[in-house]
């Protein structure tokens, strides 16, 4: 700490790698446009301009997966669905995170029947599960904040 | 049939036998009469007056004496200018009903509304909401709104313990006498009935303890509103959130149709049965069970089971894997070459018998069913009660004979089933009465409706029944009562025998099954419907033991074993009931629970309970039956059927282990020749039964379930099938000398299973002595003194109760309550257990 | 054309001198309509005891399975509600849950009521699921925790008024 101090003074900050990067990948994260049902209303609106997601450096909802950080599956999975989802997710660069938007995506909510996913989670890694029938944007900025949470925490050791 | 009547109603024409109500003509042609007071079972009294119909009877010209015709050639009806109970109603000839008239609805919107008058509308926290006939009917007949004022609803106790069992509201009653007439009628406890007048009518009890019967369960089942709850039960879960399995009650030979409604319990995370509800089978258990089938099935999932395999390991039991202790057994069992005894208990399923069977006798061991205090299975599969048979079609023609047991105490349901034959009190068209004849040595339950109630000394129990035997065949005998009874049998059309073994050791009791075979086919009471043996067993599945080719451990424990290498017991606690085995054996014990044996064992392996796994049990009507699964496995536990086949397979009998239980009956159906042709899908067959329950009226039959999951195949004993058993000769022996002790069965015994219901400590039989007062005076010991009674070497502590109901010179003492434990009339001795000295 | 490009370029230039219509969430928030359904409360009488009285009606209205209720009996030493019953154990998984509010509709005593928290992310399914430690709303003033204990015949109905008692 004390070397933070004295070096700040000559204009040089020092932190901790892991701190940094961390703070590096939540504040540019692109996500993945995955809308899949009436989730994807919610999650426009959070991109439009009353919402704002790019303040969280959300710049741009990709089309492809190649270019993205974060899936965010916004909608309710059928059983068709989910080796096309395990497959773009498989073509997301690491590091990526996974975002179960709404009821659906998470846990299959209302709909528990044998046509669906229940849950994501059956498929891909989820990080953050957002409540709501659809959330409303910002209960989904609230779950980036959480998922940023979770990413600060991340130790060096478990990169991949 | 010539006594059929035919009536219309609503203009659809029905016909049922004469005698028949109308609600009930309507209930065969799908009219729903709204019922309360009215229940199938029992005679109607007309009470609540909800089934209000309009009646017409044809006009009858006077003078011809002909019904007068319409222009159309109908006949012209004449329309009571009243409306009239339809449960009270029975068909007549030209009979017309109104079920569906203005002043029919009016009437019962009305009618709904005065029981609501006082009613206190809480159906969000009773236990009957959503199965509740009165918010059915509210629903389907009642009026939106009422004139009176909810405030000033008349407010009485909500929460009146009637005994320990059972949780009387009195607001929400609504008097329609079920509970009472079931009581008095059916259950033959009369300790039900009204109190006060008007609106403070209340049910109270006048027994002690309160609520006395081993039947108050079906109360609760047959209120059409929530005034009766089980203690159990009360506030455990809503209706309609349980999921329900079927199920059959081991807990006594009847086998009574159960339904398991189990839920998760949100403290311990864990799948709990909320409760047991009689599953419908007219021809076991209609809609009734007993207390201990209600409330006896806490064991199942009780914290305290067993959970993880067990291996001795420097003589402490350490935690096993199943491959480790599976591997161990089957090493051991090799080298212990044919030395080997299987002891199993009569509370297995008939797949783990024939499998324990199979895996001990293909080593070239042996292998018994325990505790095996009674004989006469053999008995029971050549002239065992006739398939097709149906208790309740006992009629006047009919003879009952109960024999040294208590039937009540044994197999409550068959008391309750031979009572109605016997009293004929409830709803039946055949009003004939069954004679009853009790054999006794005590006067028992059943002595209260018997026809002829003839007490012998004990010991003298097989020479009465021979005696009986020489009178039904004309001689006269030297008790008159014999001589009357013994006619009784020679005039009856159909004669069933209740085996029982009280006092009896197994050498006697084979002696007494013999001489109850000689009576039913001497008289040439076998081979036909509703004629034969029964036998009242102590445990669940003893005729399926016999069945599937286990001998009862007739004698010691010690004596049958010998020396054996390897001994395994399933189910059964030898060293509990005061038996020994062998020190120098390797001992594997699959059990439920921690049980004397058990810490003695080598291995210990858990198993599943009836209420997680699948298999058959075969009541002592030899009616097979399946249970279903209803709460997951108990930690590691297995079922005992694939314990025994994986030992099976690592032993080298069969070369993989059978993937269900399916497949074991079917390979058992195979080679037992009775149960030829059975597999489970017939099992699990159904027919339409009368009374209808199904759907939403359970108005009608109260909260029983409607049975879609088999009423189980009655097969068929050597007798049906055509071979004619011979009589043999039989010897009988005199009574014993001297003061002799004798085990009674007690439904509420202190087994191990029966211990984990709490709910029924208060209930349980008491370690008391009973004496006749001479034999008391004699013994210098007076009522509510404690003594020391021995036994065969066995000593304990009981406390002294003088009865006139004990005959003399004989202890009665309760089986599996005391300390003591021991088969037949044995020599006691009675010592008074002197004032401790420091007093 | 041109007249055009100054118009579009006109709407451009308004919309500068705007006020910006972002919300920064979430250091600033909008205010959610008065009768948005967010996550659940149990709501308490006056006197801290429990309004709801473990009926499982809401169990039953709930569309998507999301709600576990289970009863247990009160007693005058060991009050929790006005009635006869209370609820043990009350379970709402919020992932489950669609926010429909028929548990409230459902609710004989208006315990249950939709508020207005919406932030529900979770990290896994188990923690979504809420307790009636974390649904109960904390004891107004003036009021007692429960389990309460009362007088003897205090409460003999076995369903309380609405209103909340004196």
């Amino acid at each position: 700490m004390g070397a933070e101090q004295k070096l700040g003074n000559m204009g040089v900050v020092t932190a901790r790698l892991e701190d940094v990067i961390n703070w590096g990948r939540t504040g540019a994260m692109w996500p993945m446009l995955f809308g899949l049902a009436c989730c994807a209303i919610e999650m426009m609106a959070s991109q439009t301009a009353t919402h704002d997601s790019s303040r969280f450096g959300m710049e741009l909802m990709r089309a492809s997966p190649r270019q993205s950080d974060l899936m965010i599956v916004a909608g309710r999975v059928s059983r068709k669905m989910a080796p096309v989802l395990r497959r773009l997710y498989d073509q997301m660069p690491e590091p990526k995170w996974v975002l179960a938007m709404g009821d659906c995506a998470s846990c299959s909510g209302v709909f528990n029947n044998y046509a669906l996913v229940q849950g994501v989670d059956e498929v891909v890694p989820v990080d953050v599960y957002v409540a709501g029938c659809p959330p409303r944007p910002e209960a989904l900025m609230n779950g980036f904040l959480t998922l940023h949470d979770k990413i600060r925490k991340e130790k060096i050791g478990k990169w991949s | 049939m010539a006594n059929e009547i035919t009536i219309k109603i609503d203009g659809n024409a029905v016909t049922v036998p004469a005698g028949t109500i109308v609600v009930d003509a309507a209930k065969r042609i799908g009219n729903d009469v709204p019922v309360f007071c009215y229940h199938p079972k029992m005679e109607p009294v007309g009470m609540c007056r909800v089934c209000l119909v309009e009646m017409g009877m044809p006009r009858v010209d006077r003078e011809t004496r002909q019904p007068v015709l319409k222009a159309d050639g109908t006949p012209e009806i004449d329309w009571m200018p009243k409306l009239v109970t339809g449960c009270t109603e029975r068909v007549r000839p030209g009979m017309e009903i109104r079920t569906n008239s203005e002043k029919v609805k009016t009437a019962r919107q009305e009618i709904l509304e005065f029981l609501l008058t006082s009613h206190p509308l809480d159906c969000p926290i009773c236990d009957k909401g959503g199965e509740c006939p009165l918010q059915n009917l509210t629903i389907q007949h009642g009026p939106g709104n009422s004139r009176f004022l909810v405030n000033e609803k008349f407010h009485l106790d909500k929460h009146v313990p009637l005994g320990d069992l059972i949780y009387l509201d009195r607001e929400r009653c609504i008097q329609c006498a079920r509970c009472i007439r079931f009581q008095e009628d059916l259950a033959d406890d009369p300790v039900l009935g009204f109190d006060e007048r008007g609106r403070a009518t209340q049910i109270v009890t006048f027994s002690e303890p309160g609520f006395d019967s081993y039947f108050s369960g079906n109360t609760t089942d047959i209120c059409p509103v929530g005034a009766l709850t089980t203690a159990d039960f009360r506030f455990g879960a809503r209706a309609w959130e349980m999921q329900n399995s079927a199920s059959i009650c081991n807990a006594c030979p009847v086998g009574c149709n159960t339904h398991l409604n189990t839920r998760r319990d949100g403290l311990s995370g864990n799948f709990a049965i909320k409760r047991v509800m009689p599953r419908q089978n007219e021809q076991v258990n209609e809609l009734w069970i007993c207390d201990k089938g209600r409330f006896g099935h806490h064991f199942a999932t009780s914290p305290d089971r067993l959970s993880v395999p067990q291996i001795r390991k420097k003589g402490q039991l350490v935690q096993a894997t199943w491959d480790e202790a599976l591997s161990l057994i089957a090493e051991k069992m090799q080298a212990a070459g044919s030395s080997i005894a299987g002891i199993a208990g009569e509370r297995l399923a008939n797949e783990d018998l024939f499998t324990f069977r199979k895996l001990i006798e293909g080593q070239g061991g042996k292998i018994a069913a325990f505790p095996g205090e009674m004989a006469g299975g053999d008995w029971v599969q050549q002239v065992g009660i006739a398939a097709g048979s149906n208790l309740s079609e006992l009629g006047g023609d009919s003879v009952i004979v109960v024999v040294a047991n208590d039937l009540e105490e044994s197999a409550p349901i068959w008391w309750m089933r031979v009572h109605q034959a016997v009293e004929k009190k409830g709803a039946t068209l055949d009003k004939s009465k069954a004679s009853l004849i009790v054999l006794n040595a005590r006067p028992t339950k059943a002595e209260g409706s018997a026809n002829y109630a003839i007490h012998y000394a004990y010991g003298e129990e097989t020479a009465t029944v021979q005696a009986l035997l020489r009178a039904a065949q004309g001689n006269s005998v030297e008790n008159e009562t014999l001589t009357a009874a013994g006619k009784a049998i020679a005039n009856a059309k159909n004669l069933v025998v209740f085996l029982g073994n009280e006092g009896l050791d197994y050498a006697d009791s084979a002696a007494l099954a013999q001489a109850c075979a000689n009576l039913l086919i001497e008289t040439g009471h076998v081979g036909k419907p509703n004629n034969g043996l029964i036998a009242v067993w102590n445990k669940g599945n003893t005729q399926g033991a016999w069945d599937m080719g286990l001998r009862p451990l007739a004698g010691t424990t010690a004596n049958f074993v010998g020396k054996s290498k390897f001994i395994w017991t399933a189910a059964a606690d030898p060293i509990g009931d005061k038996q020994t085995l062998p020190e120098d054996t390797f001992l594997v014990v699959s059990e439920l629970f921690e049980t004397a044996t058990s810490r003695r064992a080598d291995v210990v392996l858990p198993v599943q309970s009836f209420a997680e796994r699948e298999g058959t049990y075969t009541s002592g009507e030899r009616r097979v039956q399946r249970f279903y699964p209803a709460v997951p496995a108990r930690g590691e536990s297995r079922p005992d059927w694939l314990i025994f086949s994986h030992v099976q397979v690592r032993v080298g009998q069969i070369d993989k282990a059978p993937v269900s239980t399916s497949v074991v009956f079917s390979q058992m159906s195979k080679e037992i020749s009775l149960y030829n042709g059975l597999n489970y899908r017939a099992l699990a067959q159904t027919q339409e039964q009368f009374p209808q329950i199904m759907g939403e009226d359970k108005y009608y039959g109260g909260t029983a379930f409607e049975n879609s999951a088999g009423l189980g195949v009655q097969v068929r004993t050597s007798a049906d099938l055509g071979q004619k058993p011979a009589s043999r000769s039989v010897s009988s022996r005199s009574a014993i000398d001297g003061l002799t002790a004798v085990l009674t069965q007690k439904l509420y015994d202190r087994g191990t299973l029966l211990m984990r219901s709490y709910l029924l400590h208060p209930r349980l039989a008491l370690p008391v002595a009973h004496l006749h007062a001479e034999t008391a005076a004699m013994l210098g010991v007076a009522d509510g003194e404690d003594v020391q009674v021995q036994v065969a070497g066995q000593k304990g502590k009981y406390t002294v109760c003088v009865s006139e109901d004990t005959p003399q010179n004989v202890v009665l003492l309760p089986n599996s309550v005391g300390a003591l434990n021991f088969v037949g009339a044995q020599p006691a001795e009675v010592v008074k257990i002197a004032e401790t000295v420091g007093a | 054309m041109f007249t055009e490009i100054i118009k579009g370029l006109g709407t451009t230039i308004k919309h500068m001198f705007e006020e910006p219509i972002t919300i920064q969430y979430p250091e600033e928030r909008k205010p959610v309509a008065k009768r948005f359904k967010g996550r659940h409360e149990l709501k308490r009488y006056d006197n801290g005891l429990e309004k709801c009285i473990g009926c499982a009606l809401c169990a039953a209205a709930c569309p998507a399975d999301a709600i576990f209720v289970q009863a247990s009996e009160n007693t005058d030493e060991q009050r929790f509600s006005p009635g006869e019953r209370h609820a043990s154990v009350y379970e709402i998984n919020m992932l489950r849950c669609i926010f429909c509010g028929y548990c409230e509709d459902a609710c004989p005593t208006q315990a249950i009521v939709l508020e207005h928290d919406y932030e529900l992310a979770f990290f896994d399914r188990q923690s979504a699921i809420y307790t009636k430690k974390e649904l109960l709303v904390p004891v107004p003033d003036g009021g007692k925790p429960t389990p309460q204990q009362v007088a003897p015949g205090s409460f003999n109905w076995s369903i309380p008024p609405m209103q909340d008692a004196e």
